[in-house]
């Protein structure tokens, strides 16, 4: 019997946990027990996700579910899943991950280790005290933002992004600090957000990648059919992550209905257009920062959107 | 020749706490700064978490030599404080070499991240891109600092002149 | 019960390895490491690869930016004449009450902890003010330290709370809701230890110096004059907070900026003061600080040995009523808090125990007070606990003395606890009220 760890930042109720959980138990499943995962979600081993993609390298922790896009600073490939409205549907989004999963796959190996599967997360949009459905109600407001894409494009819109941390969303959004969130619906109930805020306008922003990998020389110790069952129970748990996706956008929705939050999906074509707009130089950008194969994963995305 | 590095472990380690001095100083104004571009200019410098992160790290390992050497890194000590003054300083010194040995230990694997973060070129994934190996280079220096006093904590104590914590400060 | 075995075996070193007298900072490295090649079976370049991994990320937390500035504004309220006034001023106020200025540690860390959301750095903070000043007054040590080392953790209790957030994100409960629910239990813990602190100068008057002085009203005018210049701090920092100028995490440092605003206007303003607060301000926050990073990486092996998790599932398959698994809980708890500091326990025992404690009809809101206040015990025990540490670090006693000072202390946080679990309204009225 093989024994492992698995780290994840994210609460043990967020999608990914759940995601994981599948995974540690479909593992168990197919190897018939001979290997035994165990998961420390809630960053309960003090890993953070820009930690795990050299915590798992090294083998200092065997297993990790990580948000992709905290590894850009390390090779900025890995920001394209979080590049803003480049896919903003769940098929889009999942022609862009076809398309990216070689480069991925190929960095991590170069870094000693194997990419296992990867999962979206909910799509972003805007937690507001109001909807912000157009081009005028982003003007100049006070959102906090999570990445730099984010807060580039949301400066290029002519809103004014703040960035703080997790922690501080909450007592800034009772003081009025701030007036709206991008987040996901998904983000936002699970902080109660609907006690501060009273609206959600989906935007489809992105639906970035969480990536399940997993040390190189760990997997390599493993018998061939233990490697077989661990390739098996990622594939199944690939598809379980897609799945309940759909399923718990529309749970997401429904608790914010309960509590209160109207979802505004109706928004005015041009909000849109203009975020489209000053979404552009970052893609641009972040195409320049990695050479030749962004022009290449591109080209085939948008091939196969074009379908 | 001993008297030299003695004075010049500590000369190092009061440089590393001024430096640390120097950092908190910037903390305190780039949060002062983030703090009047929100509210005054409707804007942020986008910056300000990642920063005082690096700020707290480095004040941290930058004066950890000094407070060291001021008697300020702390123990429980209940043994220690029952032996014979000759017990006492062997057991001092071996103290010392468990805490070299423990640094050194740190320092060689901060090395491994510090000189991989620069072959790679790893940066910050916030729009400053900070090339990683720099923060972590300064808590690397703060961690030799640790280890050259505790070398000079090692020496004084076996010339039977380890300099007793100083009374509480005031 | 491996986990039990791997715990017990953990402690134990730990109390060695401290008890023998190595540098905190070292044998909690050394043990953790030492712990994870032992009992985790790992080789000794993967622990050195976490150790390294655990410390860049710990030290670089922003959660922890708070403390060297904290006891910044500290330094500069303790070297200039800010503080003598604080204690000048309060003098007249407290005449009457057994025991005098020994309410200022309870007093002061419960205004404080309405500015700060870690223990450490109230307890620094305060200390740093408060401890020479009684010290010189001649009021009993046992007290002034004991009382200090109970109240620090108020800071975790009373809003905002760094501690909160974390419980409130991991299980889904409202933040605010818990900010609401802390204050009447952080209010009550401030009572009893008042309360205490009354009783012993009742049966012993000799704890506060001889006192007798008699107070006339222009005496306390001048004493409201000494006391303004503490009162506009306080009242730039939780000004700043409450009105969404600076954010909670951001408060450490618009207190060194009215610290140093207010030491400008009563012409103590130099470069020497700024010198020697930011010198004695690095030197103790990196003893506190490296504590804490030494502390993270024992929570990690703690996390890899697996034993939180392991302990909290035993304690499941118990299938206990509601009032023993509260009790067991407690007892895990007081465990746990031996060696771990408290978002590490709550981060690695809740996705176990929560569920527990729902099934088992228990308010989460309640809970997470309990839990709170559980924890916070923790940072009044050896062999790790934190409140000690600062202490030791400030004045020198030994972590074992103050640990004693502080015995009382964890008692009355213990009665605490039982009055909590028997009134859970002291927990859910305020909430209730606000929230509905
Ligand atoms: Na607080
Ligand atoms: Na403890």
């Amino acid at each position: 019997q093989t024994a492992m760890d698995m780290a994840n930042e994210y609460p043990p109720n967020s999608i990914h946990a759940q995601t994981a959980d599948h995974f540690i138990r479909a593992l168990t499943d197919v190897s018939e027990g001979a290997i035994v995962v165990t998961a420390h979600h809630g960053g309960a081993l003090g890993y953070k996700s820009v930690d795990h993609y050299d915590a798992v390298g090294d083998g200092a922790v065997q297993i990790a579910t990580s948000f992709s896009g905290a590894w850009s600073g390390i090779n900025p490939i890995f920001l394209v899943s979080s590049l803003p409205f480049l896919a903003t549907d769940l098929e889009d989004t999942r022609e862009l991950y076809e398309a990216t999963r070689p480069y991925y796959a190929a960095a991590m190996e170069a870094d000693n280790q194997v990419f296992l599967y990867a999962t979206p997360w909910p799509a972003s949009g805007f937690w507001g005290r109001k909807p912000i459905d157009t081009v005028e109600a982003l003007q100049g407001l006070k959102i906090r933002s999570f990445d730099t894409p984010g807060t580039t494009t949301l400066v290029n819109a002519g809103a004014g992004p703040v960035q703080l941390s997790w922690a501080d969303i909450v007592p800034q959004l009772t003081t009025n600090g701030i007036d709206a969130v991008l987040t996901s619906a998904d983000g936002g109930a699970s902080a109660q957000f609907w006690e501060y805020l009273s609206d959600f306008t989906e935007v489809n922003y992105a639906l970035p990648l969480q990536v399940t990998h997993m040390n190189r020389d760990a997997f390599e110790a493993l018998s061939e059919e233990d490697r077989a069952a661990l390739l098996e129970a990622a594939r199944q748990t690939e598809t379980f992550g897609w799945d309940l996706l759909s399923s718990r956008v529309s749970e997401n929705y429904a608790t914010l209905a309960q509590n209160g939050v109207t979802v505004t999906t109706e928004v005015d074509p041009a909000l849109i257009a203009s975020l489209q707009a000053a979404a552009e130089p970052v893609v641009s950008d972040w195409a320049e920062r990695v050479g030749p194969d962004a022009q290449a994963l591109l080209s085939a995305y948008r091939a196969a959107i074009a379908d | 020749m001993m008297r030299f590095f003695l004075s010049f472990a500590d000369f190092l380690a009061r440089v590393g706490a001024c430096l640390a001095g120097a950092v908190l100083v910037g903390m305190v104004g780039l949060i002062l700064w983030e703090i009047v571009l929100r509210s005054v200019f409707h804007t942020s410098t986008f910056v300000m978490d990642e920063f005082v992160g690096y700020g707290v790290a480095s004040a941290t390992f930058l004066a950890l030599a000094h407070a060291l050497g001021q008697g300020q890194i702390i123990r429980v000590g209940l043994l220690i404080e029952r032996l014979s003054p000759d017990a006492r300083r062997w057991l001092e010194g071996l103290y010392a070499l468990v805490g070299m040995l423990t640094v050194a230990v740190l320092i060689h694997f901060f090395w491994l991240r510090v000189a991989r973060a620069w072959s790679r070129g790893s940066v910050s994934n916030s729009i400053a891109q900070v090339p990683m190996w720099i923060p972590e280079a300064i808590v690397m220096t703060g961690l030799g600092l640790l280890w050259l006093q505790l070398l000079a904590h090692l020496i004084r104590n076996s010339l039977g002149e380890a300099r007793c914590a100083p009374p509480a400060a005031h | 019960m491996d986990a039990l075995l791997s715990a017990g075996a953990l402690l134990a070193m730990i109390f060695l390895m401290l008890g023998l007298g190595v540098w905190i900072f070292v044998g909690l490295i050394a043990v953790s490491g030492i712990g994870l090649v032992l009992l985790a079976g790992m080789d000794l370049s993967r622990v050195a690869t976490i150790a390294t991994g655990i410390i860049y990320r710990y030290s670089s937390a922003w959660e922890l930016a708070a403390i060297p500035m904290f006891i910044w504004m500290g330094e500069i309220i303790f070297r200039t004449d800010i503080s003598d006034r604080i204690f000048r001023g309060l003098a007249p106020f407290v005449a009457h009450v057994p025991g005098r200025l020994l309410h200022t540690n309870v007093m002061g860390c419960t205004l404080f902890a309405a500015v700060s959301g870690s223990s450490a750095a109230t307890t620094a903070t305060v200390g740093k003010i408060t401890t020479t000043e009684l010290a010189s007054r001649g009021y009993s040590r046992s007290l002034s330290l004991g009382s200090l080392a109970g109240a620090g953790s108020f800071g975790l209790l009373i809003p905002p709370s760094i501690i909160m957030i974390v419980y409130g994100i991991l299980a889904e409960v409202s933040i605010s809701r818990l900010f609401a629910a802390g204050v009447m239990p952080g209010l009550m813990i401030a009572a009893l230890f008042s309360a205490y602190i009354i009783l012993r100068a009742l049966l012993d008057p000799s704890v506060a110096p001889h006192g007798g002085e008699r107070y006339r009203l222009r005496d306390y005018a001048h004493a409201l004059v000494d006391l303004m210049p503490i009162f506009s701090l306080m009242g730039i920092v939780l000004g700043a907070i409450y009105t969404g100028v600076a954010t909670p995490s951001e408060a450490a440092a618009v207190g060194v900026f009215g610290a140093l605003v207010i030491a400008g206007v009563l012409r103590q303003l130099s470069i020497r003061l700024l010198m020697e607060t930011l010198l004695g301000a690095v030197q103790l926050s990196a003893m506190i600080c490296s504590l804490l990073i030494a502390a993270a990486f024992l929570s990690t092996a703690m996390g890899y040995l697996h034993i939180p998790a392991d302990v909290a599932r035993a304690i499941g398959a118990l299938d206990l009523s509601p009032a023993m698994l509260i009790l067991t809980l407690t007892a895990f708890y007081i465990l746990l808090g031996l060696f771990l500091d408290g978002v590490s326990i709550i981060v690695m025992s809740l996705p176990i125990t929560l569920p527990l404690v729902v099934a088992a009809g228990i308010d989460p809101v309640w809970f997470g007070i309990f839990l709170i206040v559980t924890v916070e015990l923790g940072q009044v025990t050896p062999p790790v606990g934190f409140n000690l540490f600062v202490l030791q670090g400030m004045t020198r006693e030994p972590v074992g003395r103050i640990a004693v000072y502080a015995f009382p202390f964890f008692c009355l946080m213990l009665i605490g606890i039982v009055l909590l679990a028997v009134f859970p309204e002291i927990a859910l009225w305020l909430p209730g009220y606000l929230y509905g």
